[in-house]
């Protein structure tokens, strides 16, 4: 019952988190509260989309590519025989494909980021910011609050 | 790695969960338990998981939806930790699921009973939740943006969390 409250929690928890979080990734632009709090014109919307559809295909072949060297990765590590040469050279091809991915993601931020006026530009960074330390306060908070009777005080977790 | 039976404690749920939901682009202290239990590191990549399955709903969609949307993302969910264990050659560890998928439940039955408490105007209702929602056409883009944003930060393996006897 105690696991099915703290889940309960965790699911409020997490709820809102991403409703504040959540606006401002994926598809922001599409969002109606994060479009009129920049101000976003119908033009630069439809500029902001055009970038993405343009890095959709992409994203999806780059996606895929680094969850089959994920899986091809976790196969190899859990085979009765792991050969260490190929777990480096698995691990070495699964951090190239996020490269990538991370590269076009990089890329599409860079080219949204154009249409967008400097004040527009300042005001999203602002708007991330705050979501950042609001999730990050609330995560102390169930640290602080959820934590205290169940697990020992950091410090002695530490020591063991 | 497995040297489970030597340690003294597992981490439990809230740890994994508040583990599992780090600020975007801030390394995270790791108890360097999770270093050497690989059951509890299996826990983490779990929650991390399902917690990205939850990520894809906001809270306005997540009050608006029907009976059967609440059966679907039930189902979603536990699809998901189900694959999930899989990856791993798992199939124990659903335990913890259970409550989860009990609380998508009761959560479907609170929304309710928390409208009538505080009984919004119907248009200031339809008002928030436009306010919040992404429009249908969007919602499959948005997803397949948020998991790539998700996995290209690592959220899909340890490394790019710090362990903590490390600071």
């Amino acid at each position: 019952m105690k696991r099915c409250a703290l889940a309960l929690a965790a699911v409020l928890w997490a709820g809102s988190l991403f409703a504040q979080q959540g606006a401002l990734e994926g598809k922001w632009w599409k969002r109606p509260v994060v479009a009129r709090q920049l101000e976003l014109t119908p033009e630069q919307t439809a500029q902001l989309e055009k970038i993405f559809a343009r890095t959709k295909p992409h994203l999806i072949d780059l996606r895929a590519e680094l969850e089959k060297k994920q899986f091809e990765y976790e196969q190899a590590m859990s085979s009765e025989k792991v050969d260490r040469k190929a777990i480096e050279s698995l691990i070495e091809a699964r951090e190239n494909a996020r490269a990538a991915l991370q590269k076009q993601l990089a890329l599409m931020e860079l080219d949204m980021k154009q249409v967008l006026k400097p004040e527009q530009r300042e005001r999203l960074m602002q708007m991330r910011e705050n979501a950042r330390r609001m999730m990050q306060q609330r995560r102390r908070r169930l640290r602080e609050e959820g934590l205290e009777d169940e697990a020992p005080p950091r410090k002695q977790r530490r020591q063991r | 790695m497995d040297t489970t039976n030597d340690l003294p404690k597992h981490l439990d749920d809230a740890t994994l969960f508040a583990l599992a939901t780090p600020a975007a682009g801030e390394p995270e202290a790791l108890p360097g338990h999770l270093s050497r239990c690989s059951s509890c590191a299996r826990a983490l990549a779990e929650w991390k998981s399902a917690i990205r399955t939850l990520g894809e709903e906001e809270l306005g969609a997540i009050g608006r939806r029907s009976p059967e949307a609440w059966r679907a993302a039930e189902d979603a969910t536990m699809a998901a930790i189900r694959r999930a264990s899989r990856r791993r050659g798992i199939v124990r560890p659903l335990r913890w699921a259970v409550g989860i998928a009990a609380s998508l439940l009761i959560l479907a039955l609170a929304i309710p009973a928390r409208r009538r408490e505080r009984r919004p105007s119907p248009a200031a209702s339809a008002s928030q939740a436009e306010e919040n929602a992404l429009p249908v056409a969007d919602r499959a883009d948005d997803a397949l943006l948020k998991d790539a944003e998700f996995l290209a930060r690592g959220g899909d393996t340890l490394p790019d969390l710090v362990p903590e006897d490390s600071l």
